[in-house]
């Protein structure tokens, strides 16, 4: 048997400070030098996506300039941004509803 | 004949099949890539460093301060890798990632220098430029025949 949990202080605002962050999204954009077979390699590899969830990505980037690939936090967006600049490929961030 | 330059193998290694005049240009791509990368000029350089936040130049500014020493690390990494095991008949999947990585560095600097768009395949013989984008395409090939052997792998 578990130990019953401990109530939290109830002064404590645990949470209100993560709801107040307003999520970010991270963004990569089309360039003529990326190719289609790496972006979607590279999306495959940083995120755990599919073949077919890359491949659709890539395909959103080439054809319409840009996807969202992730989002989350400012840190986690922010880390998720220098993973895509180490693979070379075009990515930035911004807050969610931002574009 | 019309044998692919790179095979997955059930291992988790990749044979390399790539001639000697391959591997010798594969050399001469990484010493430059590797002065390219040390003496950083921000103008060769800006696509290996992209802008995270095109409209704030404080947290743009903060940013390029946190990453730019770390991907320049992890950029010489790789190429430190790529030289090591360029003449190997095979490669792990750690090898094959910063061959990659090199490769695509290279390609992301002589693209950026030719200004080249999306579709590059007719070179005309007496473009002073001509060498480089033969160049840039045969990255482009080694690149796209390794990716898709890499990807068997994931």
């Amino acid at each position: 048997m578990t130990a019953p949990l401990e109530v939290a202080d109830p002064d404590l605002d645990l949470g209100l400070e993560v709801a107040a962050d307003t999520p970010w999204v991270v963004l990569v954009w089309n360039d003529p030098i990326n190719l289609m077979s790496y972006v979607t390699f590279v999306l495959q590899k940083l995120f755990g996506y599919s073949e077919a969830k890359a491949t659709e990505l890539m395909l959103d980037v080439h054809h319409k300039g840009r996807a969202v690939v992730s989002n989350g936090t400012k840190e986690k967006a922010e880390a998720d941004v220098a993973r895509l600049h180490e693979h070379g490929l075009w990515a930035t961030m911004q807050k969610d509803g931002g574009e | 004949m019309f044998r692919r330059m790179f095979a997955a193998r059930d291992d988790s290694t990749i044979v390399v099949r790539l001639d000697d005049t391959m591997r010798d240009l594969l050399v001469r791509v990484g010493e430059e890539l590797r002065e390219v990368l040390l003496v950083n000029d921000p103008e060769t350089t800006k696509r290996l460093y992209p802008t995270a936040y095109p409209d704030d130049e404080e947290l743009e500014s903060d940013y390029q301060e946190m990453v730019h020493d770390q991907l320049l690390m992890q950029r010489l990494d790789a190429l430190d890798t790529f030289q090591a095991t360029i003449n190997d008949e095979a490669i792990s999947i750690d090898d094959a990632d910063a061959w990659m990585s090199t490769i695509n560095q290279v390609r992301l600097v002589l693209g950026t220098q030719l200004d080249v768009g999306e579709d590059e395949s007719a070179i005309d013989e007496d473009d002073p430029e001509a060498h480089s984008k033969v160049i840039y395409q045969v990255l482009s090939h080694i690149l796209e025949e390794l990716t898709h052997a890499r990807i068997r792998s994931l």
